[in-house]
This record gives structure tokens, sequence and C-alpha cells, in this order.
């Protein structure tokens, strides 16, 4: 009899350093789950105008829309085999559900990788249906998708063109 | 007591490093290449014209070929006189375009090539080098050689024969 009461004693201390143990853990559960379902945003796809003739009459331009389609205006559009004409894509994961603010790029130029210090400019940047606040969908991810238009100038120099980090998106919890 | 003061000042430090991590963990960048190429149309000059030289006909029929190195072999019933051969040599082209890039190269199936008096032969199995498909050079530019090959008919009056073909390149 003794020894049944002291087991149940023993139980009880047990049930309640149980019950402090959990308190503890939920207590700081927030704070780990914030760490797990950090905003992340990855790149999934780059900008590519693709190849074109340098304009001999005047300039134009080339725009990019999201689902991967090109069209000019003044400018005379080559197709290079094997060249993929596509959208940005970023792709952005987090907590299910969760609002968020997307900072968008500004106008950038990208310059000749001759050296040469030849530039167009790209601006006018268009998405898929997103606007900032977003909200992640039901498992935690959102697709960004980016097109722009290339400004093509008479005579542009001969070359290929790329930007340095300007085509840049942030985003962060509301 | 030297010890607890100390002891909570690395607990406050402790603190203020937590702080700072949770605030980036809430935002988040990355950045996308944008990628655009310029190029030069492509153009094919001529430089050399595609000569078949002297040939005497026979009474049967014959082939003249000029190979894209402007070596020529014959077949059938004609004669390439050694002493006075000619002028013999492949048709050249200079391409030019975008450097590095690759073009395709369409040659014609066959022409005919006449006399003022309105005698015909007709050229056919051009060849060319580069074959189907070309590259140009560093500089942009590449050299097109192109051969062919001359019917020649049986009692083929003689005269000479000239006429135009044309080479079209593009680029892939």
């Amino acid at each position: 009899m003794r020894k049944l009461l002291f087991l149940i004693s023993l139980l009880a201390v047990m049930a309640c350093a149980t019950q402090k143990m959990n308190a503890q853990v939920s207590a700081t559960a927030e704070t780990t789950a914030k760490i797990v379902s950090g905003l992340q945003i990855t790149k999934e796809a780059d900008l590519n105008f693709g190849s074109m003739f340098s304009p001999k009459s005047g300039g134009g331009t080339v725009t990019v829309d999201v689902n991967n389609q090109r069209t000019a205006t003044g400018v005379q559009l080559a197709t290079v085999s094997g060249e993929a004409i596509t959208a940005a894509q970023f792709k952005v994961t987090g907590s299910p559900n969760a609002t968020f603010t997307i900072t968008f790029p500004y106008s950038f130029s990208v310059t000749n990788t001759d050296g040469t210090g030849s530039s167009m400019l790209v601006d006018n940047f268009t998405y898929n249906n997103i606007t900032s606040p977003s909200t992640l969908d039901g498992s935690g991810n959102l697709t960004i998708k980016v097109g722009a238009t290339l400004h093509v100038y008479n005579y542009q120099a001969l070359g290929v063109y790329k930007n340095t980090s300007d085509l840049k998106i942030t985003v962060a919890y509301n | 007591m030297r010890k607890t003061v100390f002891l909570l000042a690395s607990l406050f430090v402790m603190a203020c490093g937590i702080q700072s991590v949770k605030a980036q963990i809430g935002s988040a960048s990355a950045s996308a290449s944008a990628n655009a190429t310029i190029i030069t149309p492509i153009a094919i000059a001529q430089v050399a014209d595609l000569n078949f030289g002297n040939i005497v006909a026979g009474i049967g029929a014959g082939n003249v070929t000029v190979g894209t190195d402007g070596i020529r072999t014959s077949i059938g019933d004609v004669i390439l006189p050694t002493a006075t051969p000619g002028t013999v040599n492949a048709a050249e082209f200079t391409v030019t375009g975008l450097a590095n890039a690759t073009y395709a190269i369409t040659l014609p199936t066959s022409i005919d090539i006449s006399t003022t008096g309105g005698e015909i032969m007709t050229v056919t199995d051009f060849t060319s080098n580069p074959d189907e498909a070309g590259k140009l050079a560093a500089d942009g530019k590449q050299t097109l050689l192109v051969g062919a090959t001359l019917n020649v008919g049986a009692n083929q009056p003689a005269g000479a024969y000239t006429g135009e073909f044309s080479v079209i390149v593009n680029y892939n």
C-alpha cells in the first residue's frame, strides 16, 4: 500500500514535469514556426529577349510577355535555333496563405558584353496578375512571372547584352 | 557578484543577435539576368564565278564536273584539253554576318547556260564547301565555294555559254 502510494505520487510528479515541459515547448513553438516557414524567393528563369537585327531606320522596341511571347515594333526579330524566349520567373515559398509585399524592379539597362559600354533600356514590366501585397497559395507557393520591354536604338551596336543584378524582386511578410 | 553581471551582459548580447536574425527571415530577394542579342543581317557577296573552262564536245554526251576545290573531271564523250584548259575554278562567295552564327545554304538544283545564239547546256548537281550548314568565324565571315556539273550534249555546238545562279544563305 505504501508502495502504491509512492508510485502514484511519483506519477503525479512526472505528470507535472511533463506538463511543465509541454508548457515550455508550446511557448517557444511560435518562434520556431516562423523560422521554418521563412519567406524565400528563388529565380527559375531569366528574361531572354533573344536575337534581333540592328535597326537601320529608327529604333524600336521588343517586348516579351509573361507567356514567353515576343513582339516587336520597328525592330526586325531574328529566330535563332536553340534560343529560347523567356519571361523572368521567380518562385516564392513561405507559410501557406501568408500575405506578403513585393518590391518590383524599376527600369534598368542591359549593356554590351563586349565592354564598349553600349546599352539598351529595359522597362514597362508586366506580371502574371500579381500585385503587391500578394498571398501565397494553400501550399505556401506563388510564381511571379516578369515580362518587359527592351528599347533598341537606331544602329544599335552588335553583340550580346546583359544586365548586372537589376532585375530583382524582393518579398517581405506584412 | 562580478560573475552575475557578466552573465547578464552576455545574455543581453545573445538576445540582440537573435533579434537581428528574425528580421532577415521576414524578407528575401532574388535576381534574374536579362539578355538580348543584336545581330547583323547575313549577307553573301560573289567573289569568283564558276568556270568550267575549255571543253571539246564529242559525238556522244558527257559531263564535266568542277569540284569545290576547283579541280575538274569529266565523264563520257568530252575532252578536257590539257594545253589550253582555259579558266577553271569553283565559284567563291563571302558570307558575312554575326560572329560564330550558323547558317543554312540553299543551292540551285539546275540552271541553264546559253550562248548568244541560243544554244543551251544544263548545269546540275551543285555542291558547296561548307556543305548544307555553314558557320561564320569569329570575325563574322566565311568563304563559301560552289562547284557543279555541266551536262554537255552530243555534238554540243561550240560557243561561249554563260548563265547565272543564286546561292541563298539564312541564319539557322
